[in-house]
């Protein structure tokens, strides 16, 4: 689904951020992204969503040179995919209800199935109590929790997370990375960018692993993994 | 390759009109419209100031444009009475003011002459003025014989001759003066034509006016919204979709100038419509003052539309490419 095919990515001012990073993730596949902060995790997922273009080698989704998405392109690009972020990036000027039902409602989706599927996804994360609710007024691990559900609420084929436990404790972590593994479970694809190694070996699944902006191990699919279920 | 691409363009594009995807276009508008109408309530004291900015600056030259259209209103009126007013000396006697007007009746050059005594005089002048309490303070009526000409058409259309006519008008024996009133008829003629021009200019500048101060509110707003803007970039946002909600703030800005400033222009009416009335009245003439009419309450609204749509684009224009997700 997913191919880096020799990435390097040079910001301005010399910093190489990726070096020759090439690895293929394949549909239905849940992965772990780590290394040390600063190894080129965030890079690579901002490649992955089109926010940054490789200096050289080829991202390809699906099949296709994410290069040439063109600024026109790139938004039905990422309504294919699925973020959550570490700092959530929740709107604090509406309710939990509008901030899931932001994907739906720039998909133009028709309001009983947009109401539909975000009770679906509040409910997944254990949250339709609180869609009334401000954001502001919920805790960081029901934050995250949300950003979790506004990312799947469009079923999206993959499902990307950047550092989504930075800020929570041990067991909130885990419960969260349950999620992933449940959302995996029913054939999303999901890519989970974390420096928290210990929650990872737990799970037991494949690493990609960077370190200076070089793939240290993880190239290939350990197994061809299938959906899980 | 090339004609299977170019075929799969047609599709999409013939995919993008079916009406499905119109409803689901006119439901965003609808939601996008009012939701941004909402945001505008929620900051009351920006919007009123915004909305009143605009509506001042288009009442102003639609007041300019009033004042001028009722100037040329009263000016065609007053065209057609151009008359030449042979005033006696004073104390001339009415017999030999009849009998000269008589004489002059029989000139090829004079259409028709009209005695007027001087105290018909003193009641138009009470009449028309309002000033008739200072006249009142005579012991005797101050005003002298005046015999009102209409000068032929033939003679009207040209200028020279009329002018030897007033001449020989003026010459003759017992008259003080006889006067043609086109040097004050042209001065308020190029004055008309002056406030004309310059309620255009006036507008123009103003329009550009409201073109920046929303231009300059919208930036604020995508400053304000930044956050939100890079959130919904990143969950696939199209730049309409980002857009949209900021143009339909410029139109509700502007659309509430535009009925702001008919109100105005209606307040503004109100106030100098009695005194007006009167100094028309004074010079003869009974134009009817403009009212606000639904056509101007909507011209207002959609220039008003207009001009806070544009002010918008220009804005989103300039400062929306920039947000980009980091």
């Amino acid at each position: 689904m997913i191919v880096f095919d020799n990435v390097s990515k040079r910001y301005p001012g010399g910093h190489d951020a990726l070096k020759q990073v090439s690895f293929e993730l394949s549909r239905g596949e849940m992965a772990f992204l780590t290394g040390h902060s600063g190894a080129g995790k965030s890079t690579l997922l901002k490649l992955i969503m089109a926010m940054e273009h490789s200096s050289q080698g080829q991202v390809l989704y699906d099949g296709k040179n994410l290069a040439r998405l063109g600024r026109q392109g790139i938004p039905y690009h990422r309504r294919r995919i699925g973020v959550v972020f570490q700092n959530h990036s929740l709107l604090f000027d509406r309710s939990v209800f509008d901030n899931v039902a932001l994907p739906l409602a720039i998909s133009g989706a028709d309001p009983s199935e947009t109401a539909r599927r975000v009770r679906a996804a509040l409910d997944k994360v254990g949250l339709l109590h609180r869609e009334t609710q401000n954001p502001v007024a919920l805790s960081g691990g029901e934050q995250q929790r949300i950003g979790i559900a506004r990312a799947v609420v469009h079923k999206p084929d993959l499902l990307l997370a950047d550092e989504p436990t930075g800020n929570l404790d041990p067991e909130l972590s885990a419960e969260i990375m349950n999620l992933f593994h449940e959302f995996n479970s029913v054939g999303v694809t999901v890519l989970v960018a974390t420096h928290d190694i210990s929650l990872v070996r737990e799970l037991g699944l494949r690493q990609i692993v960077l370190s200076e902006g070089r793939l240290a191990s993880g190239s290939a699919s350990p197994v061809a993994e299938g959906p899980r279920s | 390759m090339n004609r299977r691409v170019k075929n799969k363009t047609k599709f999409v594009r013939l995919a993008e009109f079916s009406p499905l995807r119109l409803v689901v276009w006119a439901r965003n508008h609808f939601k996008v419209g009012r939701s941004s109408l909402v945001r505008l309530r929620a900051e009351p004291l920006q919007t009123g100031l915004t909305v009143c900015v605009v509506a001042i600056a288009l009442a102003l030259p639609t007041l300019l444009l009033q004042l001028a259209g009722l100037g040329a209103n009263a000016l065609s009126q007053i065209g057609e009475t151009s008359d030449i007013n042979v005033y006696f000396d004073l104390g001339v006697q009415s017999e030999i003011v009849e009998e000269r007007a008589q004489a002059w009746q029989n000139d090829s050059r004079i259409a028709s002459t009209e005695v007027i005594s001087p105290n018909q005089g003193l009641d138009e002048f009470e009449q028309f003025s309002g000033l008739g309490s200072i006249l009142a303070g005579f012991e005797e009526n101050p005003l002298p014989y005046v015999v009102r000409i209409q000068p032929s058409e033939q003679v009207l259309s040209r200028p020279a001759e009329l002018q030897l006519l007033v001449q020989a008008l003026d010459a003759e024996e017992r008259v003080d003066s006889a006067i043609l009133d086109l040097v004050w008829l042209n001065r308020l003629n190029s004055m008309v034509s002056f406030v004309d021009r310059l309620s255009y200019g006036v507008g123009f500048l103003l329009a550009l006016g409201i073109l920046l101060i929303l231009g300059n509110t919208i930036r604020l707003t995508i400053e304000n919204r930044r956050e939100e803007i890079v959130v919904i970039k990143l969950v696939g946002g199209t730049d309409r979709f980002v857009r949209r909600p900021l143009i339909y703030a410029g139109l509700w800005y502007g659309l509430l100038g535009g009925l702001a400033a008919a109100l105005l222009v209606a307040i503004v009416g109100l106030l100098i419509s009695m005194p007006l009335q009167r100094l028309l009245v004074s010079y003869q003439s009974s134009v009817a003052l403009p009212d606000l009419s639904f056509a101007l309450l909507f011209k207002l609204a959609f220039y008003g539309a207009l001009l806070g749509c544009a002010g918008a684009w220009i804005s989103v224009l300039q400062h929306l490419r920039n947000i980009e997700p980091q």
